[in-house]
């Protein structure tokens, strides 16, 4: 793990109408490093990754991308950037095929062999989505697109993935598959930020954590510390 | 003086104002309940003829009538004709979606124009011309139109506000998370096209009597985009948009020519306010409705979101979040059939599903019992949710029966499924999203509530009673999943565990003997979902409830669950108590792992 911040957070300030999402988050995550936001319902994780990829407007807060400041940038530079964020509750294409989904996922590439060979790839890794890959996104169950959202997300081949939920309504086989893949992306040295109800899970794969609470950083540190301390597990791990 | 001076110049207007904005109503009342016609002028021009022909051949040989009573007379069988037809069309053009149901609407105005065209008693291309005048002056008309008006805006204002208004607003919102809801779409679609079309046609009525003539110009597709426009650009959340938008567009042509008039103007600008006063106008649409996407009037301009108060805060009641008394005592009026009957609760017969080449449940049987928690694993896309969605009538099997205390709900529409006690909860969330928490659990309590459209606009004490009586109950219920401190805020805005909670809610306001909940815990951290599986366990106690959840996380199905069924790939794998469920190695192999 390299010590150069690849995405430094500062003071970030979300306001939904007269409601605060987050009051002065400071998150920095290094690349190379899978870091994870703990939290309950509503402290702000999603929001924090909504930021990082411009989905939500910032009241107040600066974003650094690589040692550049992107606080200005759209969504879809902010993509350009090589970021990717699969958002929480999919956002299918619906009317488009499950490959036609996979290979916009890939939008900001143009080594058109490599996307295909990235689209196989996925579909092996996925064979749900193998067998339906000609179907409407929208006609699949509710576990295959969320599936289909990390492939997709996975397919621009991101120097920084956000993951929201991505266990979200998976089944148990599914959920360790998905655990494996971010073992194998941070091995291939993909910086994530992970957001997961599951946090004994997420904190086993995760080098370091945040714990948000109403907005604010409540807890920091290595993954392996918060796993152990008390506070943490009795509010979050159970 | 001066003001008789104004409004005896400006009586022409003033009408052609009140007017526009009674027929910007006759399109928002549809469009409330998400259904854009453009059939108002249509009505307007069937009013208008059958005013023109009664008070120049019939009404004038029925001796000692007063011109006024003939007028009224004739606004109440425009109101009925117009009713009429909208019931003949509206049902079957309902059934058309969006943006072809609004194409059937124009077709209908047009096929109207060139029928009047064509009639003899419509007097052809020429009209009819010598309608008489009921009042000395044209500004006499407002003895009519105004009340008209103020009356109308009465019953929206009230209506918004109860059992039926609510009904349409959830039609616009999720048809299908409101027919769930016990909300018949096909009759509360058909009800706000027939209110619309009876206030059209009753307007071109008035319309024909104060024009003096009445002919194909009248009602056009012209109109439908003017009064389109009356709707977006005054606002389509609330009836004042439409109101304030009629009146004001009507009157801005006029304002800005009297403006050229004004001395001591550029003799060009007077000029181009008198010749290109069309250009501005359509500037000024075009404009408006870019820095105004939502319309001039909005709700939050009324008030901003609206504040609920809890109506028993502060009364002899403490707070307390153990559900209370009340809610237990609301629960104990439902039907309890199936007691000593010896019918399965639910049962589910030899029951497949297909999509195209897909069989996404295959040949599946069991029976619920009645107190049970039942829950149904297995692997994505194995066909959880589709069986869902077949018990609850959102989707039609291929074969197979779906037996409900005895009634066969096979093929039934999912509003009497929800009628019969069955509620349920979405995998994705289906929430009111843009209305408020609150408004939620309203709408949910459709079926415990019998005000209708008259009793509800009238604002009767039978009404109102009703009104207080779910009021207080959603209060019960939100405590009861603790979002009582959010029942203010638009659904969309909670995080996703606040809005499944809601889900659950609102599906209990239904007042249900059996609930169907598709992924609870999806979205809940640990804590929650103890939290959750507590709530469960606790409201099948106290509502006397049946559930049937549908759940990935296994210790919480686990420890939950009287029985679970597992299926995979449509068919049903394993059926049986959680520790021989978890030991099968069907099920292991399929699901569980390790």
């Amino acid at each position: 793990m390299s010590a150069r911040p690849l995405l430094e957070l500062h003071g970030l300030d979300v306001r939904y109408g007269g409601i605060q999402a987050l009051r002065g988050i400071d998150v920095t995550v290094h690349a190379g490093e899978v870091v994870t936001l703990l939290g309950a319902n509503g402290a702000g994780k999603s929001t924090t990754l909504r930021s990082v990829s411009r989905l939500v407007d910032l009241h107040a807060g600066r974003i650094v991308y690589d040692g550049r400041d992107v606080t200005r940038l759209r969504a879809d530079a902010i993509v350009r950037l090589g970021i990717s964020h699969v958002p929480e509750g999919r956002r299918m294409l619906s009317k488009l095929s499950v490959l036609d989904n996979l290979l916009l996922g890939a939008y900001t590439r143009s080594d058109h062999r490599q996307i295909r060979e990235d689209a196989d790839r996925q579909l092996r890794r996925f064979p749900r989505l193998a067998e339906r890959r000609s179907q409407m996104a929208g006609t699949l169950s509710g576990g295959e697109q969320q599936m289909l959202a990390i492939a997709r997300g996975l397919m621009s081949r991101p120097q920084l993935l956000l993951l929201d939920e991505p266990s979200l309504g998976l089944a148990p086989l599914v959920v360790r598959e998905i655990f494996s893949i971010i073992r194998e992306l941070r091995a291939a040295g993909v910086t994530i930020l992970l957001v997961e109800q599951n946090a004994n899970l997420a904190l086993q794969h995760a080098d370091r954590g945040y714990v948000l609470e109403s907005g604010r950083i409540a807890v920091t540190g290595p993954a392996l510390e918060l796993l152990q301390n008390t506070d943490v597990r009795r509010a979050y791990l159970g | 003086m001066i003001a008789v001076a104004f409004l005896t110049t400006y009586g022409f207007l003033i009408v052609s104002m009140t007017l526009a904005a009674l027929l910007a109503l006759s399109l928002y009342i549809p469009f409330l309940a998400g259904q854009l016609s453009l059939a108002s002028p249509g009505f307007y021009a069937l009013g208008g003829y059958i005013a023109a022909v009664l008070a120049t051949r019939v009404l004038p040989s029925a001796a000692g009538s007063s011109p006024v009573s003939a007028l009224l007379l004739e606004m109440a069988l425009a109101a009925v004709a117009s009713g009429l037809l909208a019931v003949a069309v509206g049902v079957p053009a309902l059934r058309l979606r969006g943006i072809y149901f609004a194409l059937a609407t124009i077709a209908f105005v047009e096929i109207l124009r060139v029928v009047s065209l064509n009639l003899d008693i419509t007097g052809g291309a020429v009209g009819i011309f010598g309608i008489p005048q009921p009042f000395a002056s044209q500004l006499g008309y407002l003895w009519i139109v105004a009340p008209l008006l103020v009356g109308t805006m009465v019953v929206m204002w009230r209506l918004e506000r109860t059992r039926a208004g609510r009904a349409l607003v959830a039609l616009r919102e999720d048809e299908l998370a409101a027919d769930a809801m016990g909300i018949n779409p096909t009759y509360y679609k058909t009800l706000a096209f027939t209110l619309g079309a009876m206030l059209a046609g009753v307007v071109g009525a008035i319309s024909a009597h104060f024009l003096n003539t009445w002919n194909a110009r009248q009602g056009t597709f012209d109109a439908s985009v003017s009064l389109l426009a009356f709707v977006l650009i005054g606002g389509s959340r609330t009836f004042l948009g439409p109101v304030v938008g009629g009146l004001i567009l009507t009157a801005l042509p006029e304002v800005l020519r009297a403006a050229a008039d004004i001395g001591g103007l550029p003799a060009w600008i007077a000029r181009f306010l008198k010749e290109g006063r069309l250009i501005i106008f359509g500037t000024l649409i075009a404009v408006g409705s870019v820095f105004f996407p939502r319309g001039l009037i909005t709700p939050e301009l009324l008030g901003g979101p609206r504040h609920f108060r809890d109506p028993r805060r502060g009364s002899e009641r403490p707070a307390s979040t153990d559900g209370g008394p009340s809610a237990r005592a609301a629960s104990v009026d439902r039907p309890r059939r199936d007691a000593a009957s010896g019918v399965a609760h639910l049962a589910v017969r030899r029951v497949s599903c297909r999509f195209g080449g897909l069989t996404a449940v295959n040949d599946v049987s069991f029976e619920v019992e009645r107190g049970e928690i039942f829950g149904i694993i297995g692997p994505n896309g194995a066909g959880k949710t589709t069986l869902f969605n077949v018990i609850t009538g959102l989707a039609r099997p291929a074969g197979g029966q779906v037996v409900y205390r005895g009634d066969d709900l096979t093929g039934r529409p999912p509003h009497t499924v929800a009628a019969r006690g069955i509620a349920r909860t979405f995998q994705n969330i289906r929430l009111f999203g843009g209305l408020s928490v609150m408004d939620n659990m309203l709408i949910a309590q459709h079926l415990r509530t019998k005000a209708g459209v008259v009793s509800g606009a009238l604002g009767l004490s039978v009404a109102r009673a009703e009104e207080q009586g779910i009021r207080r109950r959603a209060w019960e219920l939100l405590e009861r999943v603790g979002l009582a401190d959010r029942a203010g805020e638009a659904a969309r805005g909670l995080p996703y565990g606040d809005q499944r909670r809601l889900e659950i809610a609102r599906a209990l306001a239904l007042g249900p003997a059996t609930l169907l909940m598709d992924e609870p815990a999806a979205g809940m951290n640990a804590d929650e979902k103890r939290e959750l599986s507590g709530l469960v366990r606790a409201i099948v106690a106290e509502f006397d409830l049946t559930v049937m959840l549908i759940e990935h996380h296994v210790p919480l199905v686990m420890g939950l669950c009287d029985r679970i069924a597992v299926l995979n790939f449509g068919q049903l794998i394993d059926l049986g108590e959680p520790e021989a469920v978890r030991q099968n190695p069907a099920v292991v192999e399929a699901y569980l792992g390790e």
